[in-house]
């Protein structure tokens, strides 16, 4: 690989790429999504010594404040490949040199501006680029300004002027063209100073920007105000609806211009709610088509929605979260592991050349989970912990170099006590005996940790508790300066121990013999905590029943984990956080849409067959949304395909047959709360043989919908006529039956 | 004749003060307007959600002939400067910029860095920054290879025995 490569190849999707200097275009105005610009650069961590002096500058209005410019600073910098315009020829020099970036530090800075700050560089931005003052082709001859000329301008007025010049008497029009004028001087001067670099001056002499300097020193605020209320309030107005946007018509005194520009404020201020729903739901679902159209669940890209969406809203990481369980669930596989640790806040590392499959980082990263789970209360997500845990420890026991003794040992232990506490006794007891057969035990260094286990058994809670009182009476009694973690326990020892309280549970014969563990004593040195142990089981278990038959399990299975338990546990959690995104979005924009919560619930209670439950639900929903005028959506493919039945699945496929790009433009696959209640409600009134006039009243709820429901949602017709059919099918079958 | 150019004086300022009127009335409708239809309170937009599909196809994406490469992607430009969202649509497009986890520059100088964010590579290329003729223009020239130690946690570094400076003749392809 040469570094050319490196720095040049691009792999953003898009149909159509054009190269403007160092950033690549990638055109996207055929779809709904917004063009790129993407950049190259090669990323520098230190701040650079060409613009050493900006951080300790001297400021006389306490902008940028310390903490912003430590921020900026400890940013760093990178380096575009693009060379200045006087080199581009040089055969050399157009070839190697590289313009430094400070893209990172102006982010930082313009996000502390203060509101109006942001105001004014939006209408200059407005204002320059309407009137074709800015260029922003880097290729293009200098005969025009930049939006970098207009954003450094800003930067040095932020930190020149008092905070009073922007607020006082605030007057938006009065700075922008005192703002212009300064540009327009600049631009006459031929000076205009990066805001970082010393002595980089960012106007060529020989730019022809004279044309543009005179027309900016031309401005005056009358000009400008009239400017602005023609190209922009004007503009903004055609945006409304059609009672607003006519008021501009005529404006031909100030009386009707403020009744016009009044009658848009007002519309805006009143569709701030509609507009944010609009917006969620747009959310709702594009980030699910993101997440399994482009298969695009992986750590790294896991890492980036949570890093993302945590500066949103918590709203949108429930609504990841859901999105990416549902998915995982929907074909889980080995690597997806590693994205649900993510998702449970392990921080896996997302390092190349680490081997990921090794078998002390897997065991490692169970020891992390579990340590999580340990402290937790049991809730669904603390189970796929748990699942997952399990999971990284068989994959430790997968792993070429797992034949350590100590590996080996430990990972069984573990799993034993996972199995243990999810009451699957047997596989508990099948690693258990896994460790307790292994001949020699010389060689594991590895203990269990104590503060791993969950409080689940009053003895080792005792045993670990007085362990530590031990340790703290040879510390401050007997004065024993050293100190050694007693909190564990031999993994042997801990396998003997977890084998019989399984037994315990699951043997009732009275059969008196406690398994291996004389032979335990004899051979292994111990420590506290196992002396303490081995006490207890000699106390409680004295009488209970331990046959060698049962230390001699097969224990061929153990090897492998069963995913279906995590699968189910994934779906489970991702109805109860596709519930809670539900419930954030009834709170916030009930009185937008009429929004039900169970939806979810009641499609997983279809899919379990709990009919009953789902048949409450749906009708409780059907309900509340017959009348309701805004009805929001559930979204079928692909992310929900595996929660429907034979009959919808087929349905949703026939769609994606005949209209291919179905599965493209989501909103073609979604169908609204009521249609999917209306449907499950059928269904459920069918498997449960319900009586004829519930049907012929579930028929005509399908006809109000049908009429209320708009023409264009195609899926929505299809399933609400299917549903009709299934009734008038059944009906009419049980009328054959009555006459036969 | 004194009468007269009183007059006119007075008739003078009266369309000047109208005109100032007119002026402020303008003024104040601007600023009202822009102040009441910009939301300042940060929210999520499909800008937003649009750049991060971006980065996350970025993010997703691997150098096709360097297993070992990533990019690392950062939205700029509008989309990540803006917190306030004007009623007429202020970003046009979506900029973002990527780095490399095999590369990494350094000031002219620098010792070689021993520890890094996790984004970065076991193997990594630092190039030192060196100046140019023109303020804020470098040259880049192949210095180090950091190597990670898995067991310390650590880069450790061997230096290239001649500077290469780096060529972008791909750019302007």
């Amino acid at each position: 690989m040469t570094l050319d490569s490196v720095l040049n190849s691009s792999h953003i999707e898009g149909d159509s790429r054009i190269r403007h200097g160092p950033a690549l275009f990638i055109d996207h105005s055929h779809t709904s999504d917004l063009s790129v610009d993407a950049v190259s650069c090669v990323r520098c961590l230190s701040w650079p010594p060409q613009a050493a002096g900006w951080p300790t500058r001297h400021r006389n209005h306490g902008w940028p404040d310390s903490a912003t410019v430590d921020h900026v600073v400890n940013n760093g910098c990178d380096v575009v490949g693009v060379a200045h315009r006087q080199c581009r020829q040089h055969e050399w020099m157009g070839n190697c040199q590289f313009r430094l970036s400070l893209s990172r530090a102006e982010i930082v800075l313009i996000n502390s501006w203060m509101p109006v700050q942001q105001i004014v560089y939006h209408m200059l931005r407005v204002f320059m680029k309407t009137e074709r003052l800015t260029d922003n082709g880097v290729n293009s001859e200098p005969i025009a300004a930049s939006n970098y000329h207009i954003k450094t301008l800003m930067l040095w007025t932020c930190e020149t002027k008092p905070r009073s010049w922007w607020t006082l008497n605030l007057n938006l029009i009065k700075i922008c063209a005192e703002l212009l004028r300064i540009l327009s001087v600049w631009l006459t001067e031929a000076q205009c100073p990066h805001y970082f670099i010393n002595n980089c001056n960012l106007v060529d002499s020989f730019c022809n920007l004279e044309v543009i300097a005179s027309q900016l020193m031309s401005i005056d605020k009358t000009w400008l105000s009239t400017w602005f209320v023609n190209n922009y309030i004007r503009k903004c107005s055609e945006l409304c609806p059609g009672n607003v946007s006519r008021l501009f018509s005529d404006v031909s005194t100030t009386m009707k211009l403020q009744k016009a520009v009044s009658a848009v404020v007002d519309w805006r201020l009143n569709t701030a709610l509609e507009d944010k729903w609009t917006l969620f739901e747009f959310f709702d679902i594009y980030m699910p088509n993101i997440i399994s159209r482009l298969h695009h669940l992986t750590v790294r890209s896991c890492v980036w929605w949570i890093t993302e969406l945590s500066k949103v809203d918590t709203y949108w990481l429930i609504y990841f979260i859901a999105v990416a369980y549902i998915v995982s669930s929907n074909g889980f596989i080995d690597e997806l592991i590693d994205v649900l640790a993510t998702i449970s806040g392990l921080s896996i590392s997302t390092r190349r050349h680490i081997n990921q499959h090794s078998s002390e980082l897997s065991l490692v990263n169970a020891t992390k989970l579990m340590k999580i789970v340990a402290i937790k209360s049991r809730g669904t997500v603390q189970l796929i912990e748990i699942e997952l845990s399990k999971a990284y420890l068989h994959r430790a026991l997968r792993c070429r170099d797992s034949d350590s003794d100590s590996i080996y040992c430990l990972a069984n232990v573990y799993l034993a006590l996972l199995y243990y506490t999810t009451g699957q006794y047997q596989s508990a007891i099948d690693h258990c005996t896994l460790v307790t057969r292994s001949q020699d035990h010389s060689q594991c260094t590895s203990h269990v940790q104590g503060e791993l286990l969950p409080k689940f058994d009053k003895d080792i809670n005792s045993v670990l508790g007085l362990a530590v009182f031990y340790q703290h009476i040879r510390r401050a009694a007997l004065n024993h300066q050293q100190t050694q973690h007693v909190a564990v326990f031999s993994t042997e020892m801990f396998a003997h121990y977890l084998h019989n309280r399984c037994l315990s549970i699951t043997q009732t014969s009275s059969n008196v013999e406690l398994c291996g563990l004389g032979m335990y004593i004899d051979n292994t040195q111990l420590l506290i905590t196992d002396v303490l142990a081995l006490k207890s089981v000699y106390h409680k278990f004295h009488y209970r029943p331990v046959t060698a038959r049962n230390c001699r399990q097969e224990t061929h299975n153990a090897a492998e984990q069963n995913t279906s338990e995590l699968v189910e546990l994934l779906q489970k959690s991702a109805v109860e956080h596709f519930t809670t995104h539900r419930q954030f979005q009834a709170r916030d924009f009930g009185s937008v849409a009429r929004i039900v919560t169970t939806d979810y619930e009641a499609l997983y209670a279809y899919k379990r067959g709990d009919y009953q439950r789902c048949l409450l639900l749906s009708t409780q929903n059907v309900h509340t949304l017959l009348y309701a005028i805004s009805l929001t959506g559930v979204f079928t493919f692909p992310m929900f395909i595996h929660m429907f039945d034979d009959d919808m699945v087929s349905l949703i496929a026939l769609t994606l047959i005949v209209d291919p790009e179905s599965s493209r433009v989501p909103v073609h696959v979604v169908i609204t709360q009521l249609t999917l209640s209306l449907y499950l409600m059928t269904k459920c009134q069918l498997t449960l043989r319900h009586s004829v006039m519930s049907l012929v009243q579930t028929i005509n709820c399908i006809e109000i919908a049908q009429k209320r429901l708009p023409a264009n949602g195609t899926l929505d017709h299809l399933t609400l006529k299917m549903t009709k059919h299934k009734i008038q099918y059944a009906k009419t079958m049980q009328s054959l039956l009555e006459l036969s | 004749v004194g009468n007269s150019v009183t007059s006119r004086i007075i008739g003078m300022m009266n369309v000047v003060q109208k005109t100032m009127s007119l002026e402020r009335i303008l003024d104040e409708i601007v600023t009202t307007f822009l102040l009441n239809t910009c939301r300042l309170r940060p929210q999520i937009s499909k800008h937003t959600l649009h750049a991060v599909k971006c980065c996350v196809d970025q993010a997703a994406a691997r150098i096709l002939n360097d297993k070992d490469a990533d990019y690392i992607p950062l939205i700029t430009g509008s989309a990540a400067e803006f917190y306030i969202e004007p009623l007429l649509p202020h970003i046009g497009d979506v900029d973002v910029m990527y780095h490399c986890s095999v590369l990494l520059a350094i000031p002219l100088g620098y010792p070689p860095p021993t520890q890094l964010p996790a984004e970065f590579s076991n193997y990594i290329r630092v190039l030192e920054i060196v100046d140019s003729h023109l303020p804020g223009y470098v040259y880049l020239v192949l210095r180090y290879l950091l190597t990670y130690c898995t067991d310390d946690d650590m880069y450790d570094y061997f230096e290239y025995d001649i500077g290469q400076c780096i060529k972008l003749v791909t750019y302007r392809r």
